[in-house]
């Protein structure tokens, strides 16, 4: 019996308690490794190719402070809801309790911070699914023919032209495509071949305008039934490629169709993951691609990775440096400008995840600024360059610190006071304490602005974590970043002074 | 082979990042001029008798520090930070195992620094473009001030020291070996050992920067920061602790 799994990627104890009672139950959980691609084609596929669908939502806070919960994850329930296959949803209590109107009677609670309160509950629930899924009650499998494909176009020439070509690309991937058009209203409704077509076919792609034409009464058909389809319309004036939630991906020009096309196809495409345990619901919640690479050999190589000119950071740090008055160069103004940007940092709320394995071991991928964003997530290293961008942007004096200890290699940002003074050479362990203790260099735990739930990253403890709200604030942060520099077996493996590298390069 | 003394400065700059005073009885003080020579501070002046006016002084909170490496208390268990020790009578003994072993205890250790370093750069620069400052020198911007300390350095592989407390009332648990309620004095020793007991007032740690040579660094330039020169950044620089150990 397996089951597509549907669930929050930086919830991770929450995913293994839910994940291990599906096991004991007999029930396996197959799960799409996380991208930055949100393929509908995909999930409306597999809804029929396994034997049910697992939602497990829990919250997640905004910006503002308030509880919500993810949209995508949410687009799925609906999805799986319309496939009329066997289901069980769970959802944080507090959620349930809120937003009551909008999830059906059958969910079940849990508590965000302990589930397992209620895991008689929970156990139960799972075996009356396992009990549906034993007894065969759900809808057949879906009737296609593999490979098949069938493309719907509009009647213009553009959208025609471009129905052709995504037939041409098909038809390299090895599939076979039919080109249809609905000329009229009553067409749409009444050509049966074009239905049946539709509902024997692996997948459909929709090429559309930017209004409503008769291919979007066959869009409607396709999503009654869940038939798997990539919804591309054309939108000369769209300012984002991303897929929205409701799947469509805009397109702007012939030359960008294919390759809008091609990354929602890839996708499509791609295999689900069967996590069984903590370590692979891990690995699924770390996005394989992006990035650029660094050799960890190399620290002064790290000075690329910072980019002060990036969109997001300078985004940020004008909505700071706007609410700040101006004031001479000296520790208080620095301190402040660095709390304000982490402050901020904090309200993205961020996850932390891994660095994704890597087939070259020697180097080491790092996301810029932007595509933190875009991911929602990142690795130490990826938040201690974007820190160190943002401080500066703010013309600050950055300082990026890469160690390792027994737990690992780890990296950590702060700045050097406008009075430190430096050394000649890079600085031992030694001197980077003692500049700690002068208050020359402040550090601070970067992975503290960004949510994780259920362990440390650092040397910080799992309490400072829970009073934070799986986060530090800003003191606590920069007390585990001296904590970790004290500690016993830690060696320096980089000190990078941003500032002197750029200088250095520039003579 | 590094010298005794080499090897517990080098272990407490690890520890602190500061240079330990070689005695660790010398007296030093904030805006001390001088040079490294086979270790130690060796003082040639003040700031004052250069004429630089007097700069504010920062401290910080005071904190009881201990540290230790290769010392074993008379019980068997190591001496070392957090380690509760019972006492079975008023003495006690560390044995060393090797040269440079050492312990470091301090109570109340407060650390002192010139707060204003680009008022201290700017007083330095006008001196050494006066001539009146030689490149080899360094000069004491920060230190360590112990209220109480007991520094114990072995110079030989293996030695011994014995402590004796003359208090009337001993604590229960670990002997803090600073505290100079106990009263505590050398009833024995053997082997060579540099020994400070309970000594107060101490200045166990420092830290000092050198002007930066021209003809290396460039004259020293000045880098516009939010409207102010930011002339430390080129114009001082801090020694590493190889410039004192290869002193």
């Amino acid at each position: 019996m397996q089951a597509y799994f549907s669930h929050s990627y930086r919830d991770v104890p929450i995913n293994t308690y839910f994940s291990e009672l599906f096991a004991t139950a007999g029930i396996t959980l197959r799960a799409d490794q996380k991208t930055d691609v949100w393929c509908t084609a995909k999930l409306e596929r597999y809804l029929f190719e396994m034997d049910g669908f697992v939602s497990i939502i829990p919250r997640r806070i905004a910006a503002d402070e308030s509880i919500t919960y993810s949209p995508y994850i949410a687009r799925e329930l609906m999805l799986a809801r319309r496939s009329r296959g066997p289901r069980i949803l769970f959802v944080d209590g507090q959620l349930l309790t809120q937003f009551q109107s909008q999830f059906p009677p059958w969910a079940v609670p849990f508590f965000h911070d302990e589930p397992g309160t209620e895991r008689v509950r929970h156990v139960k629930a799972i075996d009356d699914f396992r009990r549906t899924l034993g007894r065969g009650i759900s809808r057949p499998l879906r009737q296609y023919v593999p490979k098949r494909a069938t493309v719907f176009g509009g009647n213009e020439p553009v959208l025609r032209d471009a129905a052709n070509h995504v037939a041409a690309i098909l038809r390299s991937e090895d599939y076979t495509p039919a080109v249809r058009y609905a000329a009229s209203m009553d067409e749409a409704f009444d050509d049966i071949d074009v239905f049946e077509s539709m509902l024997d076919s692996e997948v459909c792609v929709f090429v559309l305008g930017k209004d409503l034409s008769y291919s979007d009464l066959y869009l409607a058909m396709a999503h009654a039934h869940c038939v798997p389809s990539v919804r591309l319309r054309h939108d000369p004036a769209a300012t984002s490629s991303d897929p929205e939630l409701s799947g469509v991906v805009r397109w702007t020009s012939a030359g960008d169709l294919k390759p809008q096309f091609l990354k929602v196809f890839q996708n499509y495409l791609s295999a689900f993951e069967h996590p069984a345990g903590e370590g692979d619901l891990q690995r699924l919640a770390t996005p394989t691609a992006g990035g650029d690479e660094w050799n960890p050999a190399d620290g002064p190589g790290l000075v690329a990775h910072i980019r002060p000119e990036n969109s997001y950071v300078s985004d940020r740090v004008t909505g700071v440096l706007r609410g700040l008055e101006s004031q001479e160069s000296n520790r208080t103004y620095s301190d402040q400008v660095c709390r304000e940007l982490y402050d901020r940092i904090k309200k993205d709320r961020f996850y932390y995840t891994f660095e994704p394995a890597m087939s070259q071991p020697v180097v080491q991928r790092i996301r810029p600024p932007n595509e933190i964003d875009a991911l929602n997530c990142g690795t130490c290293l990826d938040f201690a360059c974007m820190f160190a961008s943002l401080l500066e942007a703010a013309h600050e004096r950055p300082v990026v610190v890469v160690t390792r200890s027994g737990r690992g290699a780890h990296a950590v940002t702060g700045y050097l006071a406008p009075d430190a003074v430096t050394w000649d050479e890079p600085p031992t362990l030694g001197d980077l304490r003692g500049a700690l203790r002068r208050g020359e260099v402040m550090l601070f735990e970067t992975t503290g602005a960004v949510e994780v739930r259920g362990r440390t990253v650092a040397a910080e403890t799992e309490t400072e974590r829970k009073e934070g709200g799986d986060m530090l604030d800003y003191r606590t942060a920069k007390n585990a970043a001296a904590r970790l520099l004290l500690e016993n077996d830690i060696e320096l493996q980089h000190f990078i002074d941003v500032r002197q590298l750029r200088d250095r390069s520039e003579t | 082979m590094a010298s005794p003394v080499k090897l517990y400065q080098q272990e407490m700059h690890r520890n602190l990042g500061f240079f330990a005073t070689w005695l660790p009885s010398t007296a030093v003080e904030l805006g001390d001029i001088g040079v490294l020579e086979g270790g130690r501070f060796r003082r040639v002046g003040s700031l004052k008798e250069l004429g630089i006016s007097q700069l504010d002084v920062r401290e910080g909170t005071p904190e009881n520090v201990s540290y230790s490496a290769s010392a074993k208390r008379s019980d068997g268990i190591s001496a070392g930070a957090g380690t509760v020790v019972p006492i079975a009578s008023a003495e006690l003994s560390i044995q060393f195992s090797s040269q440079g072993g050492y312990v470091f205890e301090a109570l109340a250790m407060r650390q002192m620094e010139i707060a204003d370093r680009l008022a201290l750069a700017a007083g330095l620069l006008q001196a050494y473009e006066k001539g009146q400052w030689q490149k080899e020198w360094l000069l004491v911007d920060a230190l360590y001030n112990a209220e109480s300390a007991t520094i114990l350095v072995s110079e030989d592989t293996t030695s011994e020291i014995v402590l004796k407390a003359s208090a009337a009332v001993l604590p229960v648990g670990s002997l803090p070996l600073a505290d100079p309620r106990l009263k505590l004095a050398v009833a024995s020793s053997s082997g060579k050992i540099v020994h400070i007991v309970a000594t107060n007032n101490l200045r166990p740690l420092y830290s000092c920067v050198r002007v930066r040579d021209p003809l290396l660094f460039g004259k020293p330039s000045v880098v516009p920061v939010r409207g102010r020169t930011d002339q430390t950044a080129n114009a001082l620089g801090r020694p590493g602790i190889e410039d004192l150990l290869d002193s």
